[in-house]
């Protein structure tokens, strides 16, 4: 059964049109309506990329990536934010504004740089 | 039009309104750009501005809106012909919008560019409505100026390390620390400035530790130390965004994350309370 999804805001470009139609069946997006062809392929998911499901650390950048858990991750994260002397927090544009709230209370308790991609 | 492929349909320039009845017919559209664009090609004139010299054709639009004479054949590689029928077209119009791009914070003068532009805008203003808005990428550009605008009072480029929040671009913007090798750890959230940045730039970023809140395997997660996948905001879990004109919006959740991935909301406040315990 395809269900219809109606007023979807598009979340790729600044504009966020809200009048995208998303077809989904047993969970997944089958195909979209009104979206551009570069919202459609953010929904269809078609970037071609590999999509991370699971958080992955490595000890040296020439190592290969170990599978690892949240805890783990988000913890070495943390240490390694801590542990800086001027750490930048970049990015923040294709996220929600509830989650870039936390991230800039994070930057703010440890005294770091927070910028987003208005800065190029 | 291929960046924000709605963009000209639903809002600027087709869009019938109110007072637009006939769309595209009772609009006037110049494009300054230095290449021959599609955009361009639609539009009632163009601008083929030299590279690097739009600061030029600014001032020079000053100047005519002023009522000064130009004492040229050309500013810019543009006929000042062309730059008094456009200065003309701008004082006419009932209401005018400056939609800016990278071409103008980005080219030889970077943000003083952008800083003539208010000028003639606030000039223009003298003569009726006009205003100024930049073409936001990523959907949510503008609502990560206004959250950090209403936590800092500055829009980006906060510097925290003296305790309280300090904002001079060129100095606290993250290329220039990065240019300078200041910077010893970043962390990334949800964009990719491994296939962006400058090459010096990313070339500072593969020498420290960088941490990666992403979904995909980009060239920036490769440099990664650390990788974090979190779930596609506005399809797998809600928020809210705000358009590039300062309207909130509320994104949807359309479909289920895979299974036992966390919202980039979720990873930050464990993240928060992590640091709290560190600290």
């Amino acid at each position: 059964m395809v269900k219809v999804v109606k007023n979807v805001v598009c979340p790729f470009c600044g504009c966020l049109c809200d009048d995208l139609e998303i077809l989904v069946e047993d969970g997944h997006i089958v195909g979209t309506k009104n979206a551009c062809r570069i919202g459609h392929a953010k929904f269809m998911h078609f970037e071609g990329s590999v999509r991370y499901t699971e958080p992955l650390i490595r000890e040296d950048k020439k190592e290969d990536f170990k599978k690892t858990d949240y805890d783990r991750a988000i913890e070495e994260a943390a240490r390694l934010l801590v542990e800086s002397k001027l750490p930048v927090l970049y990015g923040f544009s294709s996220i929600s504004c509830e989650a870039q709230r936390e991230a800039i209370m994070i930057g703010e308790r440890i005294g770091a740089v927070v910028d987003n991609t208005a800065t190029i | 039009m291929h960046a924000h492929p709605r963009h000209m349909g639903r809002y600027s320039v087709f869009a019938r309104g109110f007072f637009r009845e006939r769309g595209r017919k009772d609009r006037t559209v110049v494009v300054v750009d230095p290449r021959k664009t599609d955009t361009a090609k639609l539009a009632d004139l163009h601008l083929q501005v030299e590279p690097n010299k739009d600061y030029e054709l600014i001032s020079a639009m000053r100047a005519v809106l002023k009522g000064h004479e130009l004492n040229v054949d050309r500013v810019a590689g543009i006929p000042v012909d062309t730059i008094y029928a456009v200065v003309e077209a701008c004082k006419k119009a009932q209401f005018g919008q400056l939609y800016f791009g990278m071409g103008v914070t980005m080219s030889k003068g970077k943000h003083r560019i952008i800083d003539n532009a208010i000028c003639l805008i606030q000039e223009l203003n003298a003569y009726t409505k006009f205003g100024l808005m930049p073409m936001r990428g990523h959907y949510n550009v503008n609502g990560f100026n206004q959250v950090m605008s209403w936590l800092t009072g500055y829009p980006y480029a906060v510097d925290f390390s003296r305790g309280y929040p300090r904002y001079n671009p060129g100095e606290t913007s993250t290329i220039d620390l990065l240019l300078r090798g200041e910077v010893d750890v970043m962390m990334n959230i949800a964009s990719d400035p491994g296939a962006h940045f400058p090459q010096k730039a990313v070339e500072h970023i593969a020498r420290i530790p960088l941490i990666s809140i992403e979904p995909h395997q980009t060239p920036t997660t490769e440099l990664s130390n650390i990788v974090i996948p979190t779930a596609f905001t506005g399809v797998e879990v809600g928020g809210v965004a705000y358009r590039m004109d300062g309207v909130p919006l509320e994104l949807k959740k359309v479909v289920e994350p895979p299974e036992g991935v966390l919202t980039d909301e979720e990873v930050f406040k464990i993240m928060g309370k992590k640091i709290e315990e560190m600290l």
